[in-house]
């Protein structure tokens, strides 16, 4: 194996690994603040990425474009499956709560199907098509935006979490709620707030995705079985072991489709799950 | 005297916080110990680490001679050492005969019989006008009774009940004091955690006090209530700790 | 000696049972082995009574580990799957026959149920469904690859005269049906046992707080291990069935997610935790879902994923007891109108 396509699968295996750090966050956030594991998470994204391929081909609006609008209509989105839905199973038993996310899942896929067909739609000759030299290194420039776009993105959220006055409100509902509560924070506003802010995260990832993946009904099922994976290993509601663990599987992930048949190359990464989540129960990177 | 349970310089640590450190006392035959200290002195964790749900950085537990210690809690609950918890876990889908049913399968297979013997201890702590209630409802006292008859269910050799008095209003402290004595009386031996001096005192053949994780007083009754090291430690007094 | 009872009627595995409901289930039984007589020539029906009644049995065989025991799993796909396969590889390569292979399935997949349980079984809540989820998709995934299990294209049956000796029936597919309708009949009852025995109190103790099983002395681990070996053995059954009934097995028909999803769904849209539950959901959605594949024949657009999506989630928000707690209010508001 060469320096130089070593090179090229890390940073492949890193611009695919930023976009599941970016699924995987939305996903510890809504973990975060609620307790629940959001299982329609894959179909926003497929939702988010049928909305910038057909603005590309009907409205030949590029992904960069539309990019914005993609992510503020998924944040509406996520805030109304919150309210019409979440809001109703919060203090219902486990299952309950698992079957709404799960519902609109099975939901979702199926809309898509009937809308779309089980065809495979996909990006051509975008604005950021084509590929750069770097140092004698070749990139697929749509990934390398992507990656870029998806730190800028984790960047912000960072910010907003951190560094802000909501973010505090955020961190203060998902350490502990019922202290938040007794403080004042409305704890509902928060819940929204997270749904939202997943889902934008999503439409963010999934615009970018579309410059350089088809999309189809189950594309969200191969991403979001990786991004359980990842939150489960960074610590489920921990932004920044997302974060982390997201890059090390997009690099594992390449890296094992390299040395074998590329359908295969998730089997390593659910193994990994298996055998972390055993040993740590509460992920890599999560609080004891 | 022969104990029928020794812990023996027992140690945990959480982090930072050293929740028990080298805590070693013995327990006799059918003797209630009582066991007291203020919030926090480390008396649950102590139950955790008996029955082998805590596992402790060093020392060891025997029961009747036997070394318990890294057993698994359900193993050492098989070999008749039980406890309750501070806050009841009833087993809210069940009604109150199906949960202490389920603890007296432990001792048989046949559920026929295991609901009889649940008709009795209900029986024993005053619930047999609950049978066929769901737990779900129960008071706080009932709760306390239904985990102590579920404790029960098992047949239990040793039994440690943690704060069997907490949320038990002022009337009924003496049916609950009374069901305590009648359960030594049929052979048991018990350990009990309990804020409540005064009632404990009453019933109790020994105390052991405890603060900040260690062992301060073990004796008679009147004597550890006397000890102004458990007077200061429950004061909070600076001194204390020192 | 035996416990003086206060019940002196009649009983069922240590339990009083009512002798109204032996005649009415029996009755509905019987009445269910004399239907096949009025459906010549309507293949429709025959085949939805029978996939209902393969349904409703995989749906019971999930209900024991996710209703009682409270384990939701959503990868039950790999049993049914593991089931099929074995059976069918046994045939092929070895000439078994198809009955020994139902028994092989079914041990081949409580097996794997196990020995998937016993590393998995330690996780709780989310960890759990996210792991059943994750080994379900790696088996799947796995067996699209594999040759020797046909890899994408799956495994086809070479047609052998019908004949219960051949567990294969062409023209006339009605012993499908009384198939179909015993191990619905066989499982319903072994549930009904289950459920009053001493493995269904603990299973329950689980579900609603395994610690404090532990500490009477049960071993959670052990009885979950129980719960999963039949629930993953009996669906190894339903999966040689379906073999038989459809004589080709590819992944995406009987590994694939989607029937993990409505395994699960039908007990919890009928009543999770509940013997009727998984029948009375059957029923329901797999009517809707062979009406919905009649009206748009061909199309490959699902349409009764999308009811079942939505059904789900108004359940879930509004009715997270299922059709049976809908039932039993119901009839409690009746009884009160009634005094
Ligand atoms: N699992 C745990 N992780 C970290 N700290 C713990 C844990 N369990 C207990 N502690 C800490 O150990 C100390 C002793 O707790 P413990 O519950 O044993 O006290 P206690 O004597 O039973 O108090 P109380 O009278 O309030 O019940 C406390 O400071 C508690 O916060
Ligand atoms: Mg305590």
């Amino acid at each position: 194996m060469t320096a130089e396509l070593l090179l090229q699968l890390l940073v492949s295996g890193l611009g695919m690994g930023f976009i599941f750090a970016l699924i995987a966050i939305g996903l510890a956030l809504i973990y975060g603040v609620m307790n629940v594991v959001n299982f329609a998470h894959g179909e926003f994204l497929m939702i988010s990425m049928y909305a910038s391929v057909f603005a590309f081909t009907l409205g030949g609006l590029d992904p960069v474009v539309t990019l914005p609008f993609v992510a503020v209509a998924m944040f509406g989105f996520g805030v109304a499956v919150y309210y019409l839905l979440m809001k109703r199973v919060l203090g219902g038993a486990m299952h309950s709560q698992i079957f709404a996310t799960f519902g609109l899942m099975v939901f979702l896929q199926a809309a898509a199907q009937f809308t779309f067909g089980a065809d495979y739609y996909s990006i051509n000759h975008s604005w950021l098509g084509g590929t750069v030299r770097i140092g004698g290194v070749t990139l697929p420039m749509p990934q390398i935006v992507a990656a870029v776009g998806a730190i800028l993105c984790t960047a912000c959220l960072y910010l907003l979490v951190f560094r802000t006055r909501v973010g505090r409100s955020l961190r203060a509902v998902s350490q502990d709620r019922v202290a938040a509560l007794t403080m004042g924070i409305d704890a509902d506003r928060m819940n929204a707030l997270a749904w939202g802010l997943a889902a934008a995260c999503i439409g963010v990832a999934g615009s970018l995705l579309s410059n350089f993946y088809y999309v189809f009904p189950r594309v969200g099922a191969v991403f979001v079985l990786v991004a359980y994976v990842t939150v489960a290993l960074g610590g489920f509601g921990s932004i920044g072991g997302a974060l982390a663990a997201g890059v090390a599987i997009g690099v594992l992930q390449v890296f094992s489709g390299f040395f074998m048949t590329s359908t295969l190359k998730f089997v390593p990464v659910f193994a990994l799950y298996l055998l972390i989540v055993l040993f740590r129960p509460t992920g890599l990177l999560g609080k004891q | 005297m022969n104990p029928i349970l020794r812990v023996e310089n027992v140690s945990v640590r959480f982090g930072g916080l050293q929740a028990l450190g080298d805590v070693s006392f013995a327990v006799a035959n059918n003797e209630i110990l009582g066991v007291v200290g203020p919030n926090g002195a480390g008396k649950s964790t102590l139950f955790g680490v008996i029955c082998g749900d805590v596992h402790p950085d060093a020392g060891s537990t025997l029961l009747a001679g036997k070394s318990i210690t890294g057993k698994s809690s359900d193993e050492i609950a098989r070999s008749g050492l039980v406890r309750t918890f501070q806050t009841p876990r009833p087993f809210t889908t069940m009604t109150f005969l199906e949960n202490v049913t389920l603890a007296a399968l432990t001792k048989t297979n046949d559920v026929a019989i295991a609901r009889e013997r649940a008709r009795l201890v209900l029986d024993q702590v005053g619930l047999s006008d609950c049978c066929d209630r769901p737990s779900s409802g129960a008071s706080t006292g009932q709760r306390k009774r239904l985990d102590i008859a579920r404790a029960l269910g098992t047949e239990p050799s040793v039994l440690l009940l943690d704060e069997p008095l907490g949320g038990v209003d002022p009337g009924s402290i003496a049916d609950m004091l009374a069901l305590l004595k009648r359960i030594r009386d049929r052979g048991v031996t018990l350990v009990v955690i309990e804020h409540n001096l005064e009632a404990l005192t009453g019933i109790a053949d020994r105390l052991i006090a405890m603060t900040l994780g260690k062992k301060i007083a073990d004796g008679a009754p009147k004597d550890v209530m006397s000890d102004d090291r458990l007077v200061r430690a429950y004061l909070g007094d600076d001194d204390a700790a020192a | 000696m035996s416990a003086p009872s206060v019940n002196k009627g009649l009983t069922f595995a240590g339990s009083p049972i009512k002798l109204r409901n032996i005649v009415l289930f029996f009755a509905g039984v019987g009445i269910l082995y004399l239907i096949p007589q009025f459906l010549d020539g309507k293949p429709f029906e025959l085949r939805l009574l029978t996939v209902i009644f393969l349904y409703a049995v995989m749906g019971q065989s999930w209900n024991i580990l996710g209703g009682y025991a409270g384990q939701i799993s959503i990868g039950h796909a790999m049993f049914f799957g593991l089931g099929a396969y074995t059976s069918t590889i046994a045939f092929l390569n070895f000439g078994v026959n198809p009955w020994i292979g139902g028994l092989l399935a079914v041990a081949v997949s409580a097996l794997a149920g196990v020995l998937i349980g016993i590393p998995c079984f330690r996780l709780r809540s989310h960890y759990f469904v996210i792991a059943t989820l994750v080994v379900a998709e790696s088996i799947f995934l796995i067996f699209s690859e594999w040759s020797f299990v046909g890899a994408a294209i799956g495994l086809e049956l070479p047609i052998r005269p019908s004949g219960w000796e051949n567990f294969q029936f062409h023209r006339n597919k009605i012993p499908y049906y009384y198939i179909a309708l015993t191990m619905l009949v066989v499982v319903t009852i072994f549930v009904i046992w289950m459920e009053r025995s001493k493995i269904g109190f603990v299973l329950k103790g689980i579900r609603d707080d395994e610690d404090a099983v532990r500490s009477l002395g049960f071993s959670p681990l052990r009885y979950k291990l129980i719960a999963m070996a039949f629930s993953a053995g009996i669906l190894g059954f339903c999966g040689t069935f379906y073999a038989q009934y459809v004589l080709l097995i590819e992944p995406p028909t009987v590994l694939f997610a989607s029937i993990s999803v409505i395994v699960a769904l039908i007990p919890i849209f009928g009543g999770i935790g509940t013997v009727a539950g998984p029948i009375i959901g059957s029923v329901i959605l797999l009517t809707i879902s062979e009406y919905s594949r009649v009206h748009f024949s061909g199309s490959g657009r699902n349409v009764d994923l999308l009811i079942y999506g939505a059904l789900i989630m108004v359940f879930a928000a509004y009715c997270p007891g299922g059709v049976m707690s809908m039932i039993s209010s119901l009839r409690a508001r009746f009884r009160k109108g009634a005094v």
